[in-house]
């Protein structure tokens, strides 16, 4: 009795130590400076305001906003949770923390109203503010971010739900904007409901090119399964956890059978553009792919186990029908290099093998100063029509450790 | 003090350490420890709201720490006064002053608690203030544990001396509590001095800390202490 007593206090002391937050330091290195020149790179001219709102009716979905804010208002947010959702689909642990510096909860800037949308959509499991990063950046430029808390246990066995579940919720938090702003509510006026993006990491990627009308393909997908090599491709992950389960995502659908081609169109013509980071893609195989004709910007790691970039970012690139499009390798990027930088994280992160600190060619840091400038590029060309934006895309400037392949964009 | 007393009081002694070595985790694994987010006064806050069940519960095992540290303070000081009446008042006292700081500390938690809850004047504070002043005193409650760690890691110098000292007891017992007392000073005067090798050290204190007080709770429940030569060294006239 006594052993196991002492057993179980001394596991216990080693869990707290293991689970205690500690300082992320030295993590980062090199590039930065280089890439800190990049004009979208730096945070732009808006003050940012954030907050956190629940969409009304059944099912209820957390998101946060980021937006265009007046200076000097409200109290100032340093870090935001990197959250996991490893116990609950409602709840996360959060693993580490990740720098902010949004003003919670400040008063909106009316000014240069309305600014287009922007829906983000994270990665499987993922909690929504883990891409603060992102997010604050692009209101700075005046947009308005929506990112999501789509409710989901971070369970391979229950991904097949969450095909069905992210389109329907980006949808559904579309809806719950569009009645906010036609009412007598604070985003009357603020929101150009006619202007509208979807970015997404991971499974969000998926979430993104779904929303632009990107239709799953399971024979098509099957095809590229039965070509990866089961024994190193990351890919198998994803065919494993999709096509045993196509007749519950048919069912769940509310389709009456598996449609034997293209399925459904889970989309909204109203989508401008997207933007995937890492973003999953095989699953649509390159016909459902080639139903997405708005413009796209693909970014990726080029030793992303998780999302490959062949399978991922490459694919879509191949096959979209877009007549704008962009892919982005990050050459030695991980998958994770899309999710904030730590500020803490808990001991056993850093001590146990993972995915979150896998970046060392490509410094995190330094890669986010481009993805932040080349998304910003991107969406302000796209969402406002920018003329200086859009000369950055058409020109053939190349960076170290970034390779671009751009279609429709040359100037004319 | 009888025979029979001596080794009883040795061995409520090791169920008292295996007490604290139980309950001292729970407000890390599950009360406050659990609900801090670094950096982050709105999650933190939230989550201090909507746990305040388990973060009581974890003050209520902080309770039972301090208040076990009171009366290992006593039992220690009467099983190693035969050893040195002086040095194990100073010991007894260190940790009584461990005890005391412990106690003290818990009002950072239970000040947290109060202003997430809106209580009394805290009313007249916004939102993010509120959010704020919660995430500071949670992490004013590391510096207490630091403040606390000085006279612990002092009591444990002297009773690590007076366990080598004391025949009744192996001394390798008494090595191990010596070297357990540097851990937690070192990390204190580490943190005030060079606070960049705290992870480190927290690291160092847990490597050096914890087996010499395990193992020394191990001896005390299975072996007690060695009662003739307890007794000899009671009979001592020369102890000062």
């Amino acid at each position: 009795m006594v052993v196991i007593v002492v057993i179980i206090a001394v596991a216990a002391r080693l869990v707290v130590w293991a689970i205690s937050f500690v300082p992320v330091r030295g993590d980062s290195v090199s590039a930065v400076k280089e890439l800190s020149s990049l004009q979208y790179g730096v945070s732009g001219p808006f003050s940012v305001g954030a907050k956190d709102l629940k969409t009304k009716g059944l099912g209820p979905i957390e998101v946060t906003l980021w937006y265009p804010a007046k200076a000097g208002n409200g109290a100032t947010r340093n870090a935001y949770p990197f959250g996991i959702k490893m116990l609950s689909p409602t709840h996360n642990v959060n693993i580490a923390t990740v720098a902010g510096s949004a003003t919670w909860n400040a008063e909106y800037e009316r000014a240069a109203a309305p600014y287009p949308l922007v829906f983000l959509s994270p990665g499987f499991g993922m909690g929504r503010k883990v891409y603060g990063w992102i997010a604050e950046h692009l209101a700075s430029y005046g947009f308005i971010v929506i990112a999501l808390e789509h409710k989901e246990l971070l369970d391979p066995s229950e991904l097949w739900k969450s095909l069905v579940d992210r389109p329907r919720d980006i949808m559904d938090v579309f809806s719950f904007v569009e009645r906010q702003a036609s009412e007598d509510s604070a985003l009357q006026g603020l929101v150009d409901l006619n202007t509208l993006a979807v970015i997404g990491h991971s499974f969000g990627g998926y979430a993104a090119l779904a929303a632009a009308g990107s239709r799953l393909d399971f024979a098509g997908f099957e095809r590229i399964c039965q070509r990866i090599d089961e024994e190193d491709d990351s890919l198998t992950f994803l065919c494993e956890a999709l096509l045993p389960n196509v007749t519950k995502i048919a069912d769940y659908a509310g389709l009456d059978s598996v449609p034997a081609g293209l399925w459904p169109d889970w989309g909204d013509m109203r989508v401008d553009a997207i933007v995937s980071f890492a973003g999953d893609a095989a699953m649509f195989g390159a016909d459902g792919l080639a139903a997405v004709t708005a413009p796209v910007l693909a970014i990726g790691g080029t030793e992303d186990l998780d999302s490959p970039y062949q399978w991922g970012t490459g694919l879509t690139h191949e096959n979209v029908s877009s007549s704008r499009k962009i892919a982005i390798a990050l050459t030695g990027a991980s998958h994770m290099i899309f999710a904030g930088s730590f500020d803490f994280t808990r001991r056993m992160i850093k001590l146990v093998p993972n995915g979150f600190f896998q970046d060392k060619e490509l410094d995190k840091e330094a890669a986010q100063v481009a993805v932040r400038h080349i998304t910003t590029t991107f969406l302000l060309t796209e969402l406002k029509e920018d003329a200086e934006a859009r000369g950055i895309l058409a020109s053939d400037k190349s960076y170290e450790n970034i390779s671009i392949e751009s279609i429709g964009y040359q100037l004319p | 003090m009888k025979q029979t007393s001596v080794k009883r009081l040795a061995r409520i002694a090791g169920a008292l350490y295996l007490i604290i070595f139980v309950a001292a985790p729970f407000p890390f694994l599950i009360g406050r420890g659990a609900v801090v987010v670094p950096g982050d006064t709105i999650t933190t806050a939230q989550n201090l709201l909507s746990n305040q069940v388990v973060v009581r519960i974890g003050m209520v095992a902080e309770t039972i720490v301090f208040l076990v540290e009171v009366l290992l303070a006593a039992i220690f000081y009467a099983l190693l006064r035969p050893v040195s009446r002086h040095l194990s008042l100073a010991s007894a006292f260190a940790r009584l002053g461990e005890s005391a700081v412990q106690a003290v500390n818990l009002l950072t938690t239970m000040l947290a608690l109060m202003i997430v809850g809106g209580a009394g004047s805290v009313g007249a504070l916004s939102l993010a203030q509120h959010e704020a002043l919660a995430l500071l005193f949670l992490d004013a409650n590391g510096f207490g544990i630091l403040i606390w760690g000085f006279f612990f890691g002092l009591h444990l110098l002297l009773l690590g001396y007076l366990v080598f000292r004391s025949t009744f007891w192996p001394k390798v017992l008494g090595i191990l509590l010596i070297v357990a007392g540097f851990g937690y000073l070192a990390q204190g005067y580490f943190h005030i001095l060079a606070p960049r090798f705290d992870q480190v050290l927290s690291t160092v204190v847990l490597v050096l800390a914890v087996p010499g007080e395990l193992v020394f709770t191990v001896w005390l429940l299975w072996k007690g202490v060695n009662v003739d030569r307890w007794k000899e060294r009671a009979a001592d006239p020369a102890i000062v």
